[in-house]
């Protein structure tokens, strides 16, 4: 089975399947289109993504490799966010800095499928809790100026969801 | 200091996976966030995705004049105002206006002009719904051209109000009259659209028949008047054999026999109702084939496929 390195931001050498490698977008792209050979030996430099969030992102590859492409969501209203399977859903049960470190690397690794249930499993953190307890969560600033927060409660309170 | 730490590893995130996550979000919990703090606001309010499942509403009795004081300028993409006095609208409009796709007035007391000067603020508009049928537009002149809109509704009694909306809405494709009584205005306003409509929806046909038939474009037709057997359906299927979607309303103890499908091969919905629960209408679709039909909807109106001598 073919097999490629990855170089990560902290010097760490990954060899790793082709296949669950081209997960990523950016790698495939690297492979396909730039023409990277990986019988080169020589490893492909990630210089964004820190080794211990790159050895996470590859577990969850792994398991995720053979998924079909799931069907298109209309975005015009909310999306699901029950559908994340069990495995995901353990896979994600970490600190908030790990899951937001591995959206970043799954961002610029361009794997969709794990920004996906990444991005789910952030807004099932919003849902249902007030302005106040989102900042609470997620260890937000008020950065409003003072009055300004009222103001677009105020306004807010105008505003429905849209019927179609 | 761990605090700000927290909040810069989230706001590494890019814009586009902040949009990603807030699209799993409904309307309510969307406001909360942009409530939150500076940067989810500036990402949700400038999310087109986002805006577009905003409906802004002006509570009834609300007042817009010079003097208004904190009007909600959220950049929604659709607008409702209900029985709301405006008088003026300022520079505020043009925060709302300039992305708006879908504007609603219904029974306001607004003078057709301020209409015209929001409309002239509303580049991006698709639709426009005018309910003010009770209150008659007065000084009506040209307007500027709304290139997108497309979906017009007009509930007015002055019929003026069509010569404006003719110049203002050049590419309309979708068009609702609730109110018919100039029958010159109403057949100069279908006759200058002819190109361009492929949707109509007209209280009665006493008149304007003839002219729908020349709209060859046209795949939708309701009708609020009633018909009493097939003969006009078959008159108008002859005329627009590429209808797709027809709704029509039956007088009392009327019979529609099926003959007028076959006029219409490419149909796929057909509405019957009719106002009196009383008598017996019929739809007969006996010996009926070969039809494209897939959405059939009646009321008061009984259904058989029976054969008839």
């Amino acid at each position: 089975m073919s097999t490629i390195k990855l170089e990560t931001s902290d010097g760490v050498k990954f060899t790793v399947k082709t296949q669950v490698a081209k997960c990523s977008g950016t790698i495939r792209t690297m492979l396909e289109d730039i023409g990277i050979n990986p019988q080169d030996g020589e490893a492909i430099p990630l210089s964004n993504v820190h080794s211990t969030i790159l050895q996470k992102i590859l577990v969850w590859a792994e398991h995720h490799v053979d998924d079909p492409e799931p069907p298109r969501e209309d975005a015009d209203a909310a999306k699901r966010t029950d559908d994340i399977c069990s495995w995901d859903e353990d896979f994600l049960k970490v600190d908030q800095r790990t899951l937001f470190d591995v959206m970043l690397a799954a961002n610029y690794l361009d794997m969709k499928q794990l920004i996906a249930v990444c991005c789910k499993t952030v807004a099932n953190m919003i849902k249902g809790k007030t302005a106040d307890q989102i900042r609470r969560t997620f260890n937000i600033e008020n950065d409003f100026p003072p009055g300004e927060e009222d103001k677009i409660r105020l306004r807010n309170q105008f505003c429905e969801e849209r019927s179609r | 200091m761990e605090k700000v730490n927290a909040s810069e590893a989230e706001f590494q995130l890019p814009v586009t996976v902040w949009e990603e996550i807030f699209k799993h979000l409904n309307v309510d919990q969307l406001k909360q966030s942009r409530s939150t703090c500076r940067y989810w606001k500036v990402v949700i309010d400038g999310s087109h995705t986002l805006m577009k499942r905003f409906h802004l509403v002006f509570p009834e009795g609300y007042v817009l004049d010079r003097f208004i004081h904190r009007p909600p300028t959220i950049p929604a993409r659709s607008v409702t105002f209900e029985r709301c006095r405006i008088s003026s609208v300022d520079s505020w409009w043009t925060i709302v206006g300039e992305k708006l796709i879908h504007l609603t007035v219904k029974d306001c007391q607004m003078s057709f002009p301020t209409l015209q000067k929001m409309l002239e603020r509303t580049p991006k508009l698709e639709r426009l719904d005018y309910l003010c049928g009770k209150y008659p537009a007065v000084c009506i002149s040209e307007g500027v051209p709304l290139e997108k809109l497309h979906h017009l509704t007009v509930d007015n009694p002055c019929m003026d109000v069509l010569d404006a909306f003719g110049t203002m809405c050049p590419n309309l494709f979708r068009f609702s009259l609730l109110q018919q009584s100039d029958k010159k205005k109403v057949l100069k306003f279908l006759k200058g659209k002819k190109e361009t409509l492929r949707e109509v929806e007209l209280t009665t046909l006493a008149y304007s028949l003839n002219v729908l038939l020349q709209i060859k474009g046209l795949t939708g037709l309701n009708i609020g008047h009633e018909v009493t057997s097939d003969e006009i359906l078959c008159i108008i299927g002859k005329g627009l054999p590429q209808l797709k979607s027809i709704a029509v309303k039956m007088t009392k103890n009327a019979v529609l026999e099926p003959s007028f499908l076959a006029t219409m091969p490419e149909l796929e919905s057909l509405t019957i109702t009719s106002q009196t629960c009383r008598g017996r209408q019929k739809l007969n679709l006996g010996g009926f084939e070969n039809s494209k039909l897939r959405h059939l909807s009646l009321a008061h109106v009984e259904f058989g496929a029976f054969d008839t001598d």
